[in-house]
């Protein structure tokens, strides 16, 4: 045995989140002695009440805290002699645990945020992997995916340079939107949507303003361009355009305008790709009169023409809603709009096919020497509208690659 | 039968006690793992008299208070100490604890803090035992907390159906955390319920382990001969729930009546009155089993932490490759491209 | 033994019969096992062969049936238990989660728990809301369980074999609408190892990640989609879900950077969730979709063969929502 020494005992931590206790109460009086095992002391922490037995044979000197003190783990609470290894030698106090979290604040460290960028463009993990190995900016891109996405083929493109994206698969390709020629009507690409819808995918054939079932009126091609420039943002996700006649040149006008929303080009024998148009054709359907010179001009379009019904076409262009239009298209046999302008800005970004039909007697077929040379070209055999006469040939092209 | 003389049994009886008082005392001094810590004080017949009956061997489970029972079947209190103190040379090297504490070597198949949730693996075990001819029996010691269990019944009719070699020993301490008996059970009589199960049944007072250890040996061969067998033995739970718990539900003179009932005294007073022992010997045992527990305590404090990287190992098979640590997985992640 | 005809079935039983009369410590217990030869058939004259000791009839305990296989597989048996419907998981989850799956670590390693627990789940029988459920997440959330799905005649043969030899407990889970397959069956054939993926069918513009039932819905899909629309699926049966073999799985979707994860099983939390990230994490530079989960309705399921059948993902679903990734 030891000499007796006397001791500071300190608040035990009686629990792995006590922080503080309460005293309860005192259960040995200052002056009496208690034997290894007796309680000293009841604490009331996290709502219970424990008590803190002696771990060795003594007197108690002296109290430092009363009933009803909230005392903090580690303070003294009591001075008390003792002969015995209080805490196996290591003096009265009670080990102060290291607690399981960190005590200070770790130092502060400050990590640069990426600002939230609302111009961020869409791309897919892929795509910004090969795009950030490759040095390449993807603002610069234009996805085709959904809704714009940039995919991987649009970095790789990017990457071997102009003409690449020609290899845009066709069945990543969006819905189809059909946009029909001057005094023509969505119901012209019935044959062909047919066909697509066939495979699978959506298609879109809107009435122009100042055509058919649109309300809408037409004093100019711009007004046509707008409605259609509109339309297009209005979509969930890009599609593939088809612009037929005077919609060729709307399609590839509204291509440029909005190129995010526009996955593909097609142009069917396309206006405003050379001087010459056939200027009776266009006056003579914006100021017919009757369904007699409607089917005498309808029959210079092609050889499936003369199956169509007319009436519907006559009764729209009753009061001579096309007037203004036709003007703008063209003078006598001039036309007077321009396609290949706007395809040379878009300067093979967006892949672009172009077909004309060996027979046209509206568009001379002569015209497709004066495509840019990054548009595929197909001369079918067919009138005006490849896409009466000659619709599965078409289809053909327009899913092919 | 080891152990069964009552100066043996009494012995048994201290150094389950004097364990006991030092894993109360091992948490006041901040260094358990944790505070999840059930005290079998006032129990230890129990225990001891149903395991001076056990024969090497013999497999059993026990419940959350259990350091009497793997104590009183062999266990090495220094390394038990050193598990409940969370440390790398315990028994399941720091990660079972005060209550998923196990040895394969002794037939303890694993300390349960599912209440009720070690009662079935006996009933496999003894299928093994039959089915090796071992003559095994395997015992599931649980409380009378227990007893509102579900799997408990289950097992007992699975026992009684097949004829295991099983024993059910219940310790009715009075209390299922801070619910009395009475409080949570219509009919309190509890080998009545094994009887309905076809068990060989009887209540033992845990006041005397004598008498624990004469009921446990008649069943226990019973259970070896393919009669499984229950056994309920009275006693009173001296503290709380845990070491956090001061009984708050119960009055001073409850407890004061219940300590009463202490198997340590009531034995003490028949090795002085059989002259077996007088008190100055029996003291000098107190002493010696004091000394024993001190040391664990001493093992328990000098024992390593285990290796962080043991953190992963025994999810499976040594053979089998381990989890990957989150950390590792989220630099793998994050490093790609 | 040679090539020969087996259903889902047959094969099942004949890995529990040859695995009997290999080990003998091989025992099969549960809910109508013996005399009446399970519920689904499995365990059909099981008991004519081994005897009523190694093929034991339990009472209706489904929790004390795990324990009892627990404490069996501790002390040197290795039990098959046999759970009727996986929808009675939760009776026995404590036995399960808290004890099967837990001893070894608990323990320090002493001791593992090589037992197996034979369920069955999926939709397909108008068997309701209690019996159709798809509950292989409660195990998959469970470090230490092993979990099994076996979608062929092949693997109900030589998986169950190879779960029977795990020194872990190993879930395994059939498909109740899988039974009467037929297909030809090699028992002395090399079995695809344990833990390991099988690639089905290659494809190159997406790659669909299933398992169990699924499989051969993806298939069929994968199949139309080929002839139909020209997109190269590919179709991966994990087999197990623990361990999870994404080595096999990672190439592939490197490869196409589309991956779709088909499962029954409800889609919040599941293990498409699962799959799903682990996809969208390992190999997210080469994404060009976002990992799609084709997954069981969060909704009960319904005795209405319409309701039911359309609660779970169909091939229609599969290839539909396959085309959808590709416009």
């Amino acid at each position: 045995m030891n000499d007796a020494i006397k001791l500071t005992i300190s608040m035990p931590r009686l629990g792995e989140t006590m922080e503080e206790g309460t005293i309860a109460a005192w259960l040995i009086e200052p002056g009496n002695s208690f034997k290894r095992g007796d309680p000293l002391v009841e604490v009331e922490t996290d709502k219970t009440l424990v008590e803190y037995p002696a771990l060795g044979d003594g007197t108690l000197i002296e109290t430092l805290v009363t009933q009803g003190d909230v005392v903090e783990v580690g303070t003294p609470i009591a001075v008390i002699e003792t002969a015995d290894a209080w805490d196996g030698g290591q003096g009265a106090d009670i080990p102060d645990q290291t607690p399981m979290v960190e005590e200070h604040e770790p130092e502060k460290q400050i990590i640069a945020r990426r600002k939230s960028d609302s111009l961020r463009p869409r791309a897919t993990p892929l795509a910004r992997r090969i795009a950030y190995q490759s040095g390449i900016d993807l603002i610069k891109i234009t996805g085709s995916g959904r809704r714009g996405r940039i995919e991987a083929d649009d970095v790789r493109a990017e990457i071997s340079g102009i003409g690449a994206r020609t290899r845009s698969l066709p069945r990543k390709t969006g819905a189809y939107y059909f946009v029909h020629g001057f005094a023509g009507l969505g119901s012209n690409w019935a044959a062909l949507r047919a066909h697509l819808q066939r495979a699978g995918v959506t298609t879109k054939a809107p009435d122009l303003p100042g055509h058919g079932n649109n309300e809408a009126e037409a004093p100019n091609v711009d007004a046509l361009l707008d409605w259609l420039v509109q339309d297009l943002t209005n979509l969930s996700e890009p599609v593939h355009l088809i612009g037929h006649s005077l919609g060729g040149y709307l399609a590839a006008q509204a291509a440029l305008r909005e190129r995010s929303r526009v996955s593909r080009l097609t142009l069917i024998t396309p206006a405003g790709c050379g001087l010459n148009i056939n200027g009776a054709f266009t006056s003579g359907m914006a100021h017919a009169q009757s369904a007699g010179e409607v089917a005498h001009l309808m029959r210079l379009l092609g050889r499936k023409a003369e199956a169509l019904d007319v009436q519907d076409m006559t009764a729209g262009l009753q009061g001579a809603r096309l007037s203004g239009l036709a003007d703008d298209i063209a003078r006598g046999d001039v036309q007077r709009i321009d396609t290949i302008a706007p395809l040379r800005t878009l300067a093979g970004d967006l892949p672009t096919t172009a077909i004309f039909g060996l027979n046209d007697q509206i568009i001379p077929r002569s015209q497709v020497f004066n495509m840019p040379p990054w548009v595929a070209c197909h001369m079918v055999d067919a009138g005006h509208m490849p896409h009466w006469d000659a619709s599965e040939t078409v289809a053909a092209i327009m899913t092919g690659p | 039968m080891k152990n069964s003389t009552l100066p043996e049994l009494y012995e048994e009886m201290r150094r389950v006690r004097t364990f006991e008082e030092r894993v109360g005392e091992l948490f006041v001094r901040g260094q358990s793992a944790g505070s999840m810590l059930h005290l079998s004080i006032g129990e230890e017949s129990a225990a001891v008299g149903v395991c001076a009956s056990m024969r090497d061997g013999d497999t059993f489970t026990t419940h959350h208070r259990g350091h009497g029972i793997f104590l009183a079947r062999g266990a090495d209190p220094n390394r038990m100490m050193a598990e409940i103190a969370g440390k790398q040379n315990g028994y399941c090297q720091g990660k079972g604890g005060s209550m998923h504490i196990a040895d394969m070597g002794l037939g303890h198949l694993g300390a349960n803090a599912i209440v009720g949730g070690g009662i079935p693996a006996v009933v496999g075990a003894g299928l093994s035992a039959r089915h090796t001819q071992s003559g095994a029996v395997s015992v599931a010691f649980f409380g009378d907390g227990a007893t509102g269990q579900g799997i408990l019944y289950e097992s007992m009719n699975m026992a009684a159906l097949w004829n295991l070699p099983v024993m059910f020993v219940c310790i009715n301490n009075q209390y299922g955390m801070g619910t009395r008996i009475d409080q949570a059970t219509a009919n309190p009589n509890l080998h009545e319920r094994a009887e309905a199960f076809g068990l060989a049944a009887r209540t033992a007072d845990g006041l005397d382990v004598e008498e624990v250890v004469d009921a446990a040996g008649v069943l226990l061969d019973g259970a070896r001969s393919g009669k499984p067998a229950f056994l309920a033995i009275d006693c009173y739970r001296f503290y709380g729930h845990a070491r956090k718990d001061k009984s708050p539900y119960r009055t001073d003179s409850e407890e004061e009546e219940g300590r009463k009932k202490d198997p340590l005294i009531h034995a003490r007073g028949k090795l002085m009155a059989s002259g077996l022992m007088s008190e100055a010997d029996i003291n000098a045992l107190d002493a010696r089993v004091a000394v024993e527990m001190d040391a664990s305590i001493d093992f328990a404090v000098a024992g390593q932490e285990p290796q962080m990287a043991s953190m992963f190992r025994d999810v499976y098979d040594a053979a089998q490759p381990e989890p990957e640590p989150v950390r590792t997985r989220i630099d793998r992640v994050l490093a790609q491209g | 033994m040679a090539m020969q005809e087996a259903t889902y079935r047959d094969a099942l039983r004949m890995a529990l019969s040859d695995a009997m009369s290999f080990d003998d410590s091989v025992i099969v217990m549960g809910e109508e096992v013996g005399r009446y030869g399970g519920a689904y058939g499995v365990t059909k004259d099981l008991i004519a062969e081994f005897g009523p000791e190694r093929v034991i009839d339990t009472p209706i305990s489904e929790a004390a049936i795990v324990g009892t296989a627990v404490g069996a597989a501790m002390t040197g048996l290795r039990p098959v238990a046999e759970l009727m419907y996986v929808d009675f998981i939760g009776m026995t989850m404590d036995q399960l989660a808290n004890q099967a799956a837990k001893i070894r670590y608990m323990f320090g390693g002493q001791i593992g728990v090589p037992m197996v627990l034979r369920t069955q789940g999926g939709t397909g029988r108008s068997a309701g809301a209690q019996h159709s459920q798809s509950l292989e997440a409660f195990v998959m959330h469970t470090p230490g369980l092993r979990l099994a799905m076996p979608a062929t005649v092949d693997d109900a043969y030589h998986l169950l074999r190879q779960a029977m030899t795990q020194p872990d407990p190993v879930v395994f889970i059939e498909h109740k609408s899988l039974y009467t397959m037929k297909a030809p069956l090699n028992p002395n054939a090399e079995p695809v190892g344990w833990g390991q993926a099988n690639v089905l069918r290659e494809g190159d513009d997406l790659v669909m990640v299933t398992y169990s039932r699924q499989v051969h819905y993806a298939l069929a899909a994968a199949q139309t989609l080929q002839t139909d629309h020209d997109i190269s699926a590919a179709v991966v049966d994990l087999r197990t879900l623990n361990p999870l073999d994404f080595e096999t799985i990672r190439p592939l979707v490197e490869n196409a950077g589309k991956a779709m994860v088909i499962s029954e099983a409800v889609l919040t939390c599941g293990v498409a969730a699962e799959l799903a990230a682990r996809i969208t994490e390992e190999c997210f530079d080469f994404l060009e979709d976002p990992v799609v989960r084709v997954a069981g309705e969060d909704i009960p399921i319904s005795v209405s063969p319409l309701l039911e059948n359309n609660s779970v993902p169909t091939p229609e679903l599969i290839i539909e929502t396959a085309k959808k990734m590709f416009v």
